[in-house]
């Protein structure tokens, strides 16, 4: 990459930098639903990830510069500073898992909100065994989002090629009418 | 909305939530769009998080009695904090649009390479939409598409109640898949009829 302009990758960076911020506040809060601290680890890790994602952003940016105009270059590191600000906010609400114990009044509230999240076991007969995310169209078809499969003992978050088995824990995230139509998938 | 002074921690708590999730939301839209009305939006958006985390912590400081309430009530603080950078982070992300900046091609490339889609769509005359509570049009659970906010001649609504009731002429403001903007356009056009479950 010497002295070249990656646009392509700052725009591949913008992406992971976006999905990833907001997956983390996903995961963040369902570390605390579920107080689940292998999933506030998960949070602690993407969080090393952002960083890393930052400073190459920031880095391939100000190389660009050379060429592209700078103004326009700034909403670009706007937006990165912006997304280490989630990251944190994120790791902040991850962190409440490790304390002792954690309040219901999360709990009620996460039943209440607009979004809610799922937690639900893949089914032997379930028509989601040895199907992708994509082939089900499950977030067009029901409106719920999955953002995290554990299985055995790990918990994969990257879910584009993933196919799922029996026992594949799934948590989703989306509106609360959802949770009724994910049932025809993991029954 | 209830009442300010009727609410209690978790009611503030739930707002809060809700706000920092659709805030975001907003401000990767006004961007998007390049639209100030938005960027106001976030704005008068991050100022209520502001109101709502003075609240939060007022009602909680006289709630405590014992250490441990205090303890237990540090967290909630903590989280509710949390809510608020986020607001601020997106009130960062709309200033992009507040001041003016140029918007390079790639931020666009890439908002609309990321994995939850922002779009727009007009609910036109022969659309089965019109006429529609939101609840009942399952545009969420049938489309994936999730209405983040409904234009409706100059006065915008954000986060529509699931009783309000969609007209012509609506504009959306939405969030989904590719997959779910397309059926939503036709659905919107009038071109399709059938999509609930």
């Amino acid at each position: 990459m010497n002295g070249e302009i990656d646009l392509r990758g700052i725009k591949d960076i913008l992406v992971d930098i976006k999905d990833t911020s907001e997956l983390m506040i996903d995961l963040a809060y369902t570390s605390l639903l579920y107080c689940n601290e292998e999933i506030a680890g998960e949070v602690f890790d993407l969080e090393k990830k952002m960083d890393k994602l930052n400073y190459k952003l920031k880095l391939i940016t100000l190389r660009a510069a050379r060429t592209e105009e700078a103004e326009k270059l700034i909403a670009i590191l706007e937006i990165a500073n912006a997304a280490e600000v989630i990251a944190d906010a994120a790791l902040k609400i991850a962190e409440n898992v490790f304390r002792e114990k954690i309040h219901p009044i999360f709990v009620d509230a996460m039943k209440e909100a607009d979004e809610i999240i799922i937690k639900e076991t893949v089914n032997r007969n379930s028509k989601m065994i040895d199907k992708t995310v994509g082939e089900l169209k499950i977030k067009t078809n029901t409106g719920m989002h999955i953002f995290l499969v554990k299985r055995g003992n790990d918990y994969i978050y990257r879910l584009d090629n993933l196919k799922f088995k029996e026992k594949d824990i799934i948590y989703a995230e989306g509106p609360e009418d959802g949770k009724k139509e994910m049932e025809n998938f993991w029954v | 909305m209830m009442e300010d002074e009727e609410m209690n921690v978790k009611d503030i708590f739930t707002e809060m939530k809700d706000i920092s999730e659709l805030v975001l939301d907003l401000a990767y839209s006004s961007v998007f769009f390049d639209n100030d009305e938005i960027a106001e939006e976030v704005h008068e958006l991050e100022e209520r998080m502001g109101e709502l985390n003075y609240k939060i912590k007022t009602i909680a400081m006289l709630a405590a009695r014992t250490k441990e309430d205090a303890e237990n009530i540090s967290e909630i603080l903590e989280v509710a904090s949390a809510s608020e950078d986020i607001a601020n982070a997106a009130g960062d992300i709309s200033n992009i649009i507040k001041r003016d900046f140029k918007i390079h091609p790639v931020i666009l490339q890439a908002l609309r390479e990321a994995e939850e889609k922002i779009a727009r769509v007009v609910i036109k005359n022969n659309s089965k939409l019109a006429g529609l509570k939101i609840r009942k049009s399952e545009l969420a659970t049938a489309t994936g598409e999730y209405i983040i906010s409904i234009k409706r001649g100059k006065k915008r609504i954000y986060n529509p109640d699931k009783e309000a009731v969609l007209k012509e002429g609506d504009i959306l403001l939405v969030r989904g898949t590719e997959e779910g903007e397309k059926l939503l356009r036709k659905i919107c056009s009038g071109e399709t009829d059938e999509w609930r479950n």
